[in-house]
């Protein structure tokens, strides 16, 4: 039976499970470690609501992600399988460390634990997953496709007693052509989110390259946290289609020759559709900076950070503090030393150099206080959840 | 972009694919490419017109506006659809000069004129001509080359041969200042309709322009202990932006031809312009380009750019402008290759050849005509005489109670106005004879 969006072969599975009417059973939770191979249980976090799967061994006592509520065991309700495919970590602890180094520069009275060796110490490898679908796409498709083509133009410049320049400009153009067409193709591992805040997280940490994929084993996760699910394949089904129409129109661009495509139609049916779950690279790290806990995540593959740089308060508050009770004693000093002038007048120009002095670094005084006010402002935990 | 998912069982209304389109190769397993069918026009390969009815060579017929059999008075309509300012133009691309068709798409012979190099194309069945550029009858044929451009539209012939015999007939006996003996020059009596090689452009030109302008102002300042006033200009800086649009700039294309004649047999009506169609040219001659497209385009820039810079003054709003310096860029460049339709005639007349056109569409004679001189002296000095006697009178009668400034006068006006009318009369005997 196709519906429209076909039929997987998990699903057809499903259908022998899927209870008679009035009849209700409960969902088995999922033997994790006998499933994927690896000691595992699943924990949720009331501050965050993600529910995560950790080393059974060693739950940790906060939130692997947002590392700032508890955590509690719960059920996992996952596929009988485990992940197909992960994208290895391409950077290592070493390299964590000069990037963290690097990330961090710049940060003006940074917190006592702001430091790359602390958070790389802290740092835990964190899996994200990722659907991949395999499917064949069969319909019709009709789309407007571009040629590039160069065209000779000029733009010419005259002046009284020079007369006229002509300059030849090579302008890049498009020459646009209705196509249409059938499509019978198959496609593999295109990318459908599995998280809800997929999108948001992939702002955060960029890309990744998912040519660069190996074959899942328990090593993968051991001594890792796995981000569980929270879209089944029926709910990515949107995303995954989009997915399978970018690729057919990419497809379909360089069947018919063209530089370019754009107003897509695809009338298609997408059939033998097989879903996989792929897990991408990352760390997360935390520091605290006042009574905060920030978290930090790093792409595992490609370095990039996203994280709060936060500048600690209460050394900037302490420095402007000092300076502006070193001006205070310095305006003082200066003022005294100007009144004793009317006794012993070279002592005038002397207090007086010592005001200017004072007055300066109290102007200077409150900048560092301004500065990581303003900085830290900028940001709260909740943009990096 | 759409997205439609369906159920297998309802056809896909993305397909059958719509009327026109042939399948294209594709680069890409499992993807079938169906592009709109290039237009094949029928003329692909070379015609020769033979009459349906008795076999006998047809022509395309300017009062009746179609294809005739001189024979046994059969017709035939010419395919092409009258297209108008629509007609297609192109780019300038190399791609689209590799793509542009090749030969005229009928069998033609060439005519080589010996005298004056001009090369035209004429009916197989053509054994000789007199050329219609000079006049001269040493023109031998040839076969056709066939490395031209093939015309994308041409304006077909509306006047007819036998109406406009009158017609220049009348156009010779006009005007004083001509030769009677002109009327009997039988020569003019013969006609040659030739298609003559137009280029068009476009191009939307964006200049931006700066300069000192000046305006007048009118001050008052004391000097030698009065008060006196005097007009000064205040220069200022400005700039401004001034757009301006070209849409079919008419360059022709050969140089066989009288360039100042063509413009008085202008203007042509494009909006007449019909997809070209070997047919028209049946038992006409058409004339190739000998003006490269390049060097037709150098000429029409120049063109425009002078209109630009015209218009670009008359935005500064004064008539005082100094240091003007402008930048013109030219966009949507495009041309287009055409024929139009002339009547061209080279008549002997004392030794010396003239030329004359007739515009195929609109009917309007130009041309040389010669000049009888002995007359427009004469005439000359007949309008120089009253004045100069007059002023030699008043001269004389000077010394007489001054009576003689009245005449002096007056004969200095009459001499004056006897000068202009003279020198009118003599640019427009030159310009009769000029070419």
């Amino acid at each position: 039976m196709n519906e429209g969006h076909g039929v997987t072969q998990q699903q057809r599975a499903e259908e022998d499970k899927t209870p008679a009417a009035g009849e209700v059973r409960e969902r088995e939770a999922t033997d994790v470690t006998a499933v994927w191979g690896a000691p595992l249980t699943a924990v949720h976090c009331a501050f965050c609501g993600e529910a995560h799967l950790v080393p059974a061994e060693d739950i940790p006592s906060r939130c692997p992600f947002c590392v700032q509520g508890p955590v509690t065991p719960q059920p996992a309700y996952l596929r009988d399988e485990p992940p197909e495919q992960v994208v290895p970590y391409a950077v290592d602890e070493g390299k964590l460390a000069a990037i963290l180094d690097r990330w961090m520069q710049g940060v003006w009275f940074r917190p006592d634990e702001l430091k790359a060796p602390l958070l790389v110490q802290r740092a835990r490898r964190y899996l994200i997953p990722l659907w991949l679908v395999d499917g064949r796409v069969e319909g019709a498709w009709r789309a407007d496709v571009g040629f590039d083509y160069q065209a000779v133009s000029y733009q010419d410049r005259y002046s009284d007693g020079m007369g006229w320049r002509s300059q030849e400009v090579r302008e890049d153009r498009v020459r646009w052509e209705p196509r249409v067409g059938r499509i019978n193709r198959a496609y593999e591992n295109i990318a459908a989110p599995a998280l809800e805040d997929h999108r948001k997280l992939a702002k955060r940490v960029g890309d990744f390259d998912l040519s660069q994929r190996a074959g899942y084993t328990p090593d993968a996760v051991a001594e890792g946290v796995v981000r569980l699910p929270t879209l089944e394949p029926d709910d990515a089904w949107g995303e995954a289609q989009e997915a399978f129409v970018r690729a057919a129109g990419a497809d379909c661009r360089q069947a018919a020759g063209a530089d370019h495509v754009r107003d897509l139609r695809l009338e298609a049916t997408y059939e033998d559709l097989n879903w996989t779950m792929l897990l991408l690279p990352t760390y997360v790290a935390w520091y605290r900076e006042g009574e905060q806990v920030w978290p930090v995540l790093v792409n595992g593959q490609s370095g990039r950070v996203s994280g709060a740089r936060r500048g600690s308060a209460r050394k900037a508050n302490t420095t402007s503090l000092v300076l502006g009770g070193i001006a205070a004693i310095l305006f003082l000093l200066g003022g005294l030393l100007s009144l004793l002038g009317a006794v012993f007048p070279p002592a005038v120009a002397v207090g007086g150099v010592i005001l200017v002095l004072g007055l300066l670094l109290g102007m200077v005084a409150p900048i560092p206080a301004i500065s990581v006010w303003v900085s830290n402002r900028r940001s709260t935990p909740q943009d990096y959840i | 972009m759409d997205i439609v998912s369906r159920p297998v069982d309802q056809p896909a209304s993305l397909w059958p694919p719509p009327e026109g389109y042939i399948p294209v190769s594709s680069q890409v397993d499992g993807i079938e490419v169906y592009a709109p069918a290039p237009e094949v026009k029928e003329d692909q390969e070379t015609l020769t017109f033979r009459c349906r009815h008795c076999g006998g060579t047809i022509s395309y017929s300017a009062s009746e506006r179609q294809l005739t059999c001189p024979y046994c008075g059969g017709s035939q309509e010419v395919a092409a659809e009258e297209v108008g300012q629509t007609a297609a133009e192109f780019e300038f691309t190399l791609e689209t000069m590799e793509r542009a068709q090749y030969g005229w798409g009928q069998e033609r012979r060439e005519l080589v004129c010996e005298s004056c190099g001009a090369v035209v194309a004429a009916a197989p069945e053509t054994l000789t001509s007199t050329c219609a550029f000079c006049g001269s009858n040493r023109v031998h044929a040839r076969d056709v080359t066939g490395d031209l451009l093939r015309p994308t539209a041409l304006i077909p012939f509306v006047v007819d041969q036998d109406r406009l015999r009158a017609q220049v007939g009348g156009w010779l006996e006009r005007g004083w200042m001509h030769p009677p003996e002109l009327r009997n020059v039988r020569a003019l009596r013969k006609l040659t309709g030739v298609y003559l090689p137009f280029w068009t452009f476009d191009a939307d030109i964006h200049a931006d322009w700066r300069a000192e302008v000046g305006t007048l102002r009118t001050e008052r300042y004391r000097s030698g202990g009065e008060w006196k006033t005097r007009t000064v200009i205040d220069w200022r800086w400005r700039s401004g932006r001034v757009r301006v649009p070209i849409d079919d700039h008419l360059v022709a294309g050969t140089s066989h031809v009288s360039q100042v004649i063509l413009d008085r047999v202008a203007p042509f009506d494009l909006d007449e312009l019909a997809e070209y169609d070997p047919g028209y040219l049946a038992g006409w001659q058409a004339k190739g380009y000998d003006v490269e497209l390049e060097r037709a385009w150098q000429d029409a820039k120049d063109e425009m750019r002078g209109r630009t810079k015209k218009a670009c003054y008359t935005d500064t709003g004064s008539s005082h402008v100094r240091n003007f310096r402008m930048t013109a860029d030219f966009a949507d460049e495009r041309w287009r290759y055409i024929l139009l339709p002339v009547y061209l005639v080279s008549y002997p007349f004392e030794g010396r050849t003239f030329q004359v056109m007739v515009n195929g569409q609109t009917g309007k004679v130009a041309g040389q005509k010669p000049v009888a001189w002995r007359k427009v002296w004469l005439v000359i000095a007949a309008l120089l005489s009253p004045g100069a006697c007059l002023g030699l009178l008043g001269l004389l009668t000077l010394p007489v109670g001054g009576i003689g400034v009245v005449g002096l006068i007056v004969g200095f006006i009459l001499l004056v106005a006897a000068l202009v009318g003279g020198i009118v009369i003599f640019q427009k005997a030159r310009a009769s004879e000029e070419a």
